[in-house]
């Protein structure tokens, strides 16, 4: 039959070309060959010279160098941990109650030391230690009394708890002598403000902190911990700060509880839970009872709860008050209405700088959802805009030297620049603001840094100062990406930027979050805000900032009077602004005093940073701390047992409590370091199992090959 | 033309071999069944095709990793040629030089292991964009010559082969850019899981720690073992 083929090909001028390919055929066949076993003589080599190589050389036994606790032996297991949480939602504000369950399983007497985060806004203000059926009380001392006491018990054989506070929302309790199967139970209670955002309210309770990156060199002098960070100049405190992490194939720790009873005062639309899922039960007069659906869940990821009011009972403003040891304190909330339609304001021209956040603890969904995010910002540069796209991770990429014009050719980089982008390494955050805020001037631009970041850092406060010293004319708005983001970082840099912030939890949100945000990029709604309070009165915030689309302004102030109104002027699209808000007839709070306290400190600290000397602010921060018992910076909560229940001379193993890998992160990307092997081996074996592979399926489909014809 | 003949002739066993056994599950495709033209004379032809295909594919495909295998491997060679050049332009003139206009990383010092003959230059950053072209010193660790732990990183196939024929009590140095020497010697070798590792940060002594995959020799990457060669300053020379 071939041979009947090749007898017609043989006609006339088709059999040159045949010729051709034979010849052609034969050429590549011979290359191929070549290279074959060429490729397989050197891996051969490769293979022979590695199996001599690994003979001689011992392999040496598996250590346990590395462990921080230095010694050969095995790890002492830490102390178990339980939390429960219960929120009680009214109005504008919130209580919350965390049960720490501390339970020692091993034979050791051990001191648990954990290491926790809370909202950036938490006023903490209560502790109690029960140990069976004792309760002690915490009492708020200096930190550095609170510490001194604490390890006066400790060394008497007493047990006590500490909790300090690391930073605005990370917190450390320090429980020492849990006894052999022992358990002692910690209760912190805190108070807070609900965001208001959008016609929605939001409660946020996170549950771990993720891994924090510690920029600078070593130092010596730093505070001592109990984490695998390393003090460094710019973070002097990173062993306190980094909570050693599980390995994800090691299963979860710390399993959390949570219960929401809320009584919002109106009709709820919606209510929802975009992480968690959670079961709703309605009460009599818009009371709600909310917990997990599945009971417990690991600690590692924000908690989030959003409801929205019915569109009648949407507030315009509010106004609580609480009476309290003689003094009067109020919390205001106004929502400035929208700017009326019909003279829409001219879109000017923006430059718009992006920088995102590309360390190894963005990797995992992270990276995905600011790459999203990122493509959707850059679809909405119109003709006219400037832009450029900063990396950002152990250095500073960008993309373009300084800001270019959007049009097809920079879109288009921008896009196979953004889509490029992989998650690895450090979180060098400094220098990729300074190359965002550098001094250019640009007239007649409207001037947006965008940063997208989970802010997974030491330094914020550092990072605050370089953005409040270089912002010039822009406004700086950031997106916290993750399950974990650092919520601190991420509002605070918002708020000293004259920006705003939006959470990016699921890369499901991106376009709603983002849709949301680009509303707000436009221009801020109301600018220039000064809140005149009647009577003798101490307003916190003094300087509330600017307000974008959907935001409310909320003020505390301790007064000496419910009577007269507040008003609050500001300029909105140009024109001067007013509004006034009667307080007679307020309804009655709880806790409001401690929410003026803790606004105050907030502010107090913050004055740190403008050149106030420390002495002064710490002295300020403690009698208002001190006073309103709130754990801040300077003051700790203790409680300490009366009795000694260790037996003399008993040491506590001080001992870290782990904590979960935020989800949707990369263990290796953040603590491996680098994978230290190429896919060399494996690509140069597939590679020759590939090529092998070819050469049978060719040879076998080759009967028409013009060796075997004329074979034949 | 005898070559030609025996290498024919090897092919074309191969190709009875191949036939004398049942068609293999990788060359039968359902396109086969399914031609247009059903008579029987053409199921072999559009079989052939498809292996014809195959064949194309996995050729492509195989000649691109072995490619890329031996592109790893060049690359690690080639950057450390680049980067000693720059090493040696910095220490001469001064000035920071760069191995190659669009780097974007920088050297931080040189690895000497002389029982080794080995010459290595270090990038900052232990990450796969540094690793690629030499070993990498993590951020956040002492720099070498200071009180610490300085500790550097590198890809058990390409840079840090060596590592496996260093033995305690080896030399190890260490020169900084201004071209200051510092000696260690290598007082601990071992094996440990990456999920236990913990760096100790602040060592008794200055101290230089070497990481890499273990083992040595495996195919994949990716394995959770790390072998940690541990030197420490030698006395009087810090």
């Amino acid at each position: 039959m071939n041979t009947a083929r090749n007898l017609n090909a043989t006609a006339a001028h088709p059999l040159r070309s045949h010729i051709y390919r034979d010849v052609a055929r034969l050429a590549g066949e011979a290359l191929a060959a070549g290279l074959v076993i060429s490729i397989a003589l050197a891996f051969a080599i490769f293979i022979v010279s590695t199996q001599a190589e690994a003979a001689d050389s011992g392999v040496p036994g598996r250590g346990t160098l590395m462990l921080r606790s230095g010694s050969s032996e095995a790890p002492v297991a830490a102390p178990l941990l339980f939390t429960d949480v219960d929120i009680v939602v009214s109005g504008m504000t919130a209580r919350t109650t965390v049960t720490q369950r501390f339970a020692n399983p091993t034979p050791e007497w051990q001191e648990g030391v954990y290491v926790f985060p809370l909202p950036e806004k938490a006023a903490v203000d209560h502790l109690e230690m029960k140990i069976g059926q004792r309760r002690i009380e915490g009492q708020i001392k200096e930190r550095g009394e609170a510490r001194a006491a604490y390890e006066q018990a400790r060394t008497e054989g007493r047990k006590a708890t500490l909790v300090e506070q690391e930073r605005p929302n990370i917190f450390t309790t320090n429980v020492a002598h849990i006894g052999p199967d022992e358990e002692i139970t910690v209760t912190i209670e805190y108070q807070e403000t609900l965001r208001y955002d959008t016609g929605g309210f939001r409660l946020r309770f996170p549950m771990v902190v993720a891994p924090r990156y510690a920029p600078g060199t070593f130092a010596i002098d730093g505070e001592a911990g109990t984490g695998w960070g390393t003090n460094t100049d710019q973070v002097p405190d990173a062993e306190r700060i980094t909570a050693p992490v599980v390995h994800p194939a090691d299963g979860f720790v710390n399993p959390v509880t949570l219960n929401v009873e809320l009584h919002p005062g109106f009709a709820l639309s919606k209510i929802d839970s975009p992480y968690h899922r959670i079961d709703i039960s309605e009460s009599a007069d818009h009371r709600y009872t909310i917990g997990l659906a599945n009971g417990a869940v690991p600690a590692n990821r924000d908690f989030e709860l959003v409801w929205t009011p019915d569109v009648a009972a949407a507030p315009g403003a509010a106004i609580f008050a609480e009476h309290k040891d003689g003094k009067t304190y109020a919390l205001a909330m106004i929502v400035p209405p929208a700017p009326a339609a019909g003279n829409p304001v001219p879109r000017s021209p923006r430059e718009a700088v992006f920088i995102v956040d590309t360390s190894g603890s963005m990797e995992g969904t992270s990276i995905k959802q600011a790459k999203e995010a990122l493509q959707m910002a850059l679809d909405r540069l119109a003709p006219g805009d400037r832009f450029n796209v900063i990396e950002f991770n152990s250095v500073t990429k960008a993309l373009f030297g300084a800001p270019v014009p959007a049009d097809t050719a920079t879109l288009a980089k921008a896009k196979s620049f953004v889509t490029a982008l992989r998650a690895r390494g450090g979180t060098e955050m400094k220098p990729a603001l300074e190359a965002a805020l550098t001094a250019d001037v640009a007239p007649g631009f409207v001037r947006q840094v965008v940063f997208l970041t989970d802010g997974a850092v030491g330094n914020e406060g550092e990072l605050i100062h370089l953005i409040r010293e270089r912002l010039s004319d822009r406004r700086l708005f950031t997106i916290g990406i993750g399950s974990a983001p650092n919520s601190f970082f991420l509002t605070k840099a918002a708020q000293y930027g004259r920006g705003t912030f939006t959470y990016i939890g699921d890369v499901r949100e991106v376009a709603e979050k983002m849709g949301a945000l680009f509303t707000k990029l436009e221009s801020p709604v109301l600018t220039d805000i000064a809140i005149s309070w009647p009577g003798k009165s101490d307003v916190w915030p003094r300087e509330p900032g600017d307000l974008y689309a959907g935001e409310p302004i909320v003020v505390v102030a301790q007064t000496d009077a419910l009577e007269g109104n507040v008003t609050i002027t500001g300029r909105r699209g140009g024109a001067p602004w007013s509004a006034a808000v009667p307080l007679s007839g307020t309804a009655s709070e709880p806790g409001i005093g401690v929410l003026w306290a803790r606004a105050k400190i907030e502010a107090l600290t913050e004055a740190l940073k403008g050149g106030e000397s420390e002495a002064d602010v710490r002295k300020a921060v403690i009698d208002v701390a001190l006073a309103h018992h709130l754990v801040s910076k300077y003051t700790s909560l203790v409680a300490i047992d009366v009795t000694p229940t260790a037996p003399p001379g008993t040491t506590s193993m001080k001992t870290a409590l782990p904590t979960n890998l935020p989800e949707g992160a990369s263990f290796a990307a953040i603590f491996g370091g680098a994978q230290t092997a190429t896919p060399a081996s494996l690509h140069l074996l597939l590679g020759l199992l590939l090529l092998l592979v070819a050469v049978i399926a060719w040879s076998s489909g080759s009967r028409t090959l013009p060796l075997f014809v004329k074979g034949r | 033309m005898q070559p030609t003949a025996d290498r024919g002739g090897s092919f074309g066993q191969a190709r009875n071999w191949m036939h004398a056994s049942p068609p293999g599950i990788a060359f039968r495709f359902p396109k086969a069944e399914s031609s247009p033209v059903g008579s029987g004379e053409q199921r072999p032809a559009s079989r052939k095709r498809a292996q014809r295909w195959v064949a194309a594919a996995c050729l492509a495909l195989g000649i691109a990793l072995t490619g890329d295998a031996f592109y790893i491997h060049a690359k690690a060679a080639v950057a450390q040629a680049l980067l000693h050049r720059a090493w040696f332009a910095t220490q001469a003139s001064g000035v920071p030089a760069k191995p190659w206009p669009w780097a974007d990383t920088t050297t931080v010092a040189r690895l000497f292991a002389p029982a080794q003959d080995v010459d290595l230059l270090v990038l900052a950053g232990a990450t796969g964009r540094t690793l690629a072209f030499g070993p990498g010193h993590h951020d956040g660790s002492a720099m070498p010559g200071e009180l610490g732990n300085a500790v550097l990183s590198a890809h058990r196939d390409t840079h840090f082969r060596f590592l496996h024929e260093v033995a305690v009590g080896d030399t190890l140095i260490v020169e900084m850019p201004l071209g200051q020497r510092f000696h260690y010697r290598v007082r601990e070798i071992e094996v440990a899981d990456q999920r236990d590792l913990r760096l100790p940060s602040d060592p008794p002594e200055p101290t230089l720690t070497l990481v890499t995959c273990y083992p040595f020799d495996a195919i994949e990457p990716g394995g959770p073992l790390r072998y940690v060669v541990v030197a420490t300053a030698d006395s009087g020379t810090l």
